[in-house]
């Protein structure tokens, strides 16, 4: 369902392109938004109801090759929604409240958004410390 | 047979790895045979030698014309309202301005046997590629951001190499960490400015970590910003 928060407990993947990982290493670049985009692109694990993450993220690589030019270079983040919503809240200076929203579309149903995250350095390194975390 | 000296070969191999990315055959003779000469400057014919030194001495003086005119920056922000064919010789422009400058680094480097240079050139590159895989029609680099990067980098050269990435506007995004909670990142913007990110440990309170940001030129970026915040770590 469009717009359907996406629980604390669930996890999301983002598809870090090459030109934001170095050494395996996830930049915090890979969470910065396209100044066109309204939201950050993330892919919703618990929806697609497999049974272990390794399924998940193999779902999600199938729907990567289909939408993107994906790079042997790339990565993809799994991000904690109620790990990573706290620690932008707590820690940033504005006290940002991100917000995860189911944002489906035909060919890619898990399809979700980060919302709110515009856009200061800070909430960027915060999520990126959440994906380290 | 001539027999370059390493310097000389790191020219020609600079001018070698832009081509690769570019396929310029402008910078690179075609009449050489890369299985016997690219790789191996002991046997690298002086003929070969000779018409790259021509091709970068004449990139050179492109470069000393005006590498980065601000007018023609202001051109490219402003390309929606251009023609399809006016874009695409802005971004022949943009990508000439783009290659002239990272074989300057590149040579730079080489110059003065700088390996952390060298080995943030072949970064660069790296990125370039996969900017480029990426999106064939972007410049893929921001030849301002990095402009900015490098002169940055190369006024403070006992810093340690960043980590280096590139933003969705193909800016220059570098970052320095050591630790959990020893961070600074700076992401290099176009126009000589920097926004920069600092996270520290507090003396007083290990267990709240001090987070700074905000933007400031990069001539400043130094003196007014990082030192009074404490990067001695970051330095070699």
């Amino acid at each position: 369902m469009k717009n359907k928060i996406i629980p604390d407990s669930n996890h999301v993947a983002r598809y870090c392109k090459p030109t934001t990982v170095e050494n395996n290493e996830i930049l915090a670049t890979a969470f910065l938004m396209r100044p066109i985009d309204g939201s950050l692109s993330v892919n919703w694990l618990e929806y697609l109801k497999l049974s272990t993450r390794e399924k998940e993220i193999s779902k999600i690589q199938d729907v990567y090759n289909k939408k993107l030019k994906v790079s042997p270079m790339s990565r993809i983040a799994v991000v904690n929604v109620g790990l990573a919503r706290e620690k932008v809240f707590s820690e940033s200076d504005d006290r940002r409240n991100i917000q995860f929203k189911h944002d489906p579309s035909k060919e890619d149903p898990s399809h979700s958004g980060i919302f709110n995250s515009c856009l200061g350095l800070i909430p960027l390194s915060l999520l990126r410390k959440a994906y380290s975390l | 047979m001539l027999n370059p000296s390493f310097r000389e070969y790191e020219k020609y191999r600079a001018a070698q790895n832009i081509c690769a990315v570019y396929d310029n055959k402008e910078l690179l003779s075609e009449e050489i045979d890369e299985s016997i000469g690219v790789w191996n400057p002991n046997v690298l014919q002086i003929n070969q030698f000779q018409q790259w030194s021509q091709s970068f001495i004449k990139a050179s003086i492109h470069t000393q014309w005006g590498l980065f005119n601000t007018e023609e920056n202001k051109i490219t922000q402003d390309s929606t309202k251009t023609s399809a064919s006016t874009q695409l010789e802005l971004l022949d422009s943009e990508e000439n301005k783009l290659q002239q400058l990272i074989m300057k680094i590149r040579v730079s480097a080489s110059t003065l046997c700088n390996h952390k240079l060298l080995n943030i050139v072949e970064r660069i590159l790296t990125l370039l590629k996969d900017a480029k895989e990426e999106d064939e029609f972007s410049v893929g680099i921001s030849p301002g951001s990095l402009l900015n990067f490098y002169s940055f980098i190369s006024k403070h050269a006992d810093l340690k190499r960043p980590k280096l990435a590139l933003t969705p506007e193909n800016n220059i995004y570098a970052s320095w960490k050591t630790g959990k909670d020893k961070v600074f990142s700076i992401h290099f913007l176009a126009n000589g400015d920097a926004r920069f990110v600092i996270f520290k440990p507090s003396d007083r309170h290990p267990d709240k970590p001090i987070r700074l940001s905000g933007i400031a030129p990069v001539d400043d970026l130094m003196q007014e910003v990082l030192i009074p915040h404490g990067i001695s770590w970051a330095l070699e």
